[in-house]
């Protein structure tokens, strides 16, 4: 066993799930699940953006609530930019930098003070979204009309042989991460701050740099698929991403990614999402009540993490 | 022979409490030195001084001959001294190839690139562990699956592998069933075998101590209650030096006199 079989078991069970989800909803729903694949995948790959680095500050042993925040308030500037008649390409740029300087302050609050992650991360959650919502005076951002068409935002949010650009996007993200933690010393190191801190620290790993960069590419990544979501839509909203931290902590739990850090993949995190998501627009598509997805996803939670305590040895490495 | 590593006269004291009271001791390569006390004897204090944590007060450390300061860990290790901690400093979720090059990777093309070469870490790792004797086979296995001993000698490889000349193993069998301290005491005595490391044995077991120690000094106090090689010390000095020596002895009169009372 390469990596932990802990994790490689929890991977398995999300893996199953989404088949069993896609099969379910494929009986009960017929041709129109079918037809609704590209908006699903689609979906998938603008929370899978976020998750993988979710996962990421995850294994690292910390907590990133303001993602979904981040996510809003990096695409309300790429939007209020290129209003601004600031060329798209440079939008991009400078929103991308500020997603960089919002993770990099995560990261320094966190590791020069020792402060709990999950404590500054949920001020910035309201922080952000607070920005957003005083910005905008809760309306809804548009993307001028003569860049919608430009190529950049074609390139961001149109669509390649009637799959959605963010499908390849989100999968060549997945690639790179997958590579990044499972071949890199940076990945190397997300483990081993994560799995144990002491360790690492007595091993001469540079733990507040290793934090600092996992705060900075969780940051980054959800400014960037708040950019592609943008980019389709082409808009932005208050409600933008309300609760999407939660989501992704709970796609990230489902897809084996240990919660005290340490252990867990990003591809398995991405099955969770598609665990998560196939639930969703499987229920939508049934005509059930859409708070239905959320009891469910509630549900599930609590059961998987029910069983995991109940059941240690079913789990337990090794 | 010359000491690889000698204390002369080492004081530490922490505000008005003396740790150390004036130690000095002698290492030499290829030999293991036990180093016995009860707690608050000031074992820990000396390793810490040694192993570059604690600044001595007074007194000189020598290495090689000529004295050194260490005002970090970092320049202990550049001298040759490593230190096994008793919690290792492994991280029991990740394979033992990663763990033995924690902070010292091996990489493939381009450093920055950062790229791990896993098969030639892998390699290494295994390697390391059957020179000192454990029976591993799969460098990808975890840690936190492996036994305490089998945790031990990795440990103790990667300090061999990484230069250490002078081995610092802080308790190194005091968390571990008697099968496992068995496994620790013959790494220990492999390690002797090799005749170029010098191995200082901390224990508070005297048994452990007599089956693999050449040299022994006993503190109690922050003092330097006995010392000597295995000739020097009759097996039942030891245990008396181990139940903290004169001074202990009259402790145990008075008790004894309360309780006749």
């Amino acid at each position: 066993m390469s990596v932990s079989s802990f994790t490689s078991k929890l991977e398995t069970i999300s893996l199953l799930a989404t088949c069993g989800l896609f099969l379910f909803f494929w009986a009960m729903v017929g041709e129109g699940w079918i037809a609704n694949l590209p908006s699903l995948l689609r979906d998938i790959s603008w929370l899978g953006i976020v998750t993988i680095g979710t996962a990421m500050v995850i294994v690292s042993g910390e907590f990133d609530l303001s993602v979904g925040s981040v996510y809003a308030f990096v695409s309300m500037v790429f939007l209020m930019l290129t209003q601004a008649a600031v060329p798209p390409v440079l939008s991009f740029v400078l929103a991308m930098a500020l997603a960089a300087v919002i993770g990099g302050l995560n990261g320094f609050l966190v590791w020069r003070f020792k402060l709990p992650s999950l404590l500054v991360t949920l001020g910035f959650l309201f922080f952000y979204r607070g920005m957003v919502e005083w910005v905008t005076g809760g309306f809804t951002l548009v993307t001028p009309e003569a860049l919608q068409s430009h190529w950049f935002m074609l390139a961001l949010g149109g669509k390649s042989f009637g799959l959605h650009n963010a499908i390849l996007i989100c999968g060549a993200l997945l690639a790179a991460f997958t590579f990044i933690m499972a071949k890199t010393r940076y990945g190397s190191h997300v483990y081993a701050v994560g799995g144990d801190v002491n360790a690492a620290t007595a091993t001469g790993v540079a733990v507040g740099g290793v934090k600092a960069k996992t705060f900075v590419i969780g940051s980054m990544l959800a400014g960037f698929a708040g950019i592609v979501t943008a980019a389709s839509l082409a808009s932005v909203s208050t409600t933008t991403a309300t609760n999407m931290e939660f989501e992704a902590i709970a796609a990230t739990v489902i897809g084996g990614v240990l919660l005290l850090g340490g252990a867990g993949t990003v591809w398995g995190a991405l099955l969770g999402v598609a665990t998560l998501l196939s639930l969703k627009h499987g229920l939508i598509l049934m005509g059930i009540n859409i708070f239905a997805y959320q009891i469910m996803l509630g549900a599930v939670l609590v059961g998987l993490v029910a069983v995991r305590g109940a059941f240690p040895r079913l789990f337990a490495a090794g | 022979m010359k000491p690889i590593v000698e204390l002369k006269n080492v004081v530490k004291t922490f505000g008005t409490f003396s740790a150390l009271k004036g130690v000095s001791l002698e290492i030499y390569p290829g030999e293991v030195h036990a180093l016995l006390g009860d707690n608050g004897a000031g074992k820990s204090t000396l390793i810490k001084i040694l192993s570059g944590v604690f600044q001595p007060t007074a007194g000189d450390i020598v290495v090689d001959g000529s004295v050194v300061s260490f005002a970090s860990p970092r320049d202990s290790a550049a001298v040759g001294i490593g230190t096994v901690y008793q919690d290792l400093a492994l991280a029991p979720l990740m394979s033992v190839a990663r763990n033995f090059f924690m902070g010292r990777e091996l990489y493939k093309g381009p450093k920055w690139l950062g790229i791990l070469d896993d098969a030639e870490m892998e390699r290494i790792a295994l390697e390391q562990m059957h020179k000192i004797g454990i029976n591993a086979d799969d460098p990808r296995q975890q840690v936190g699956t492996m036994s305490g001993g089998q945790r031990q000698t990795l440990a103790i490889a990667r300090a061999i592998y990484f230069g250490a000349k002078v081995l610092i193993l802080d308790e190194p069998t005091s968390a571990l069933g008697q099968r496992q301290q068995m496994e620790v005491l013959k790494t220990i005595m492999r390690v002797r075998g090799r005749g170029d490391i010098a191995i200082i044995f901390i224990t508070h077991n005297e048994v452990h101590a007599q089956l693999t120690a050449d040299r022994f000094t006993f503190l109690a106090l922050g003092e330097v209650i006995g010392q000597g090689s295995k000739d020097d010390i009759a097996g039942d000095e030891i245990r008396h030096l181990m139940a903290g020596g004169a001074e202990m002895a009259d402790l145990e009169l008075e008790i004894r006199a309360i309780a006749a009372q």
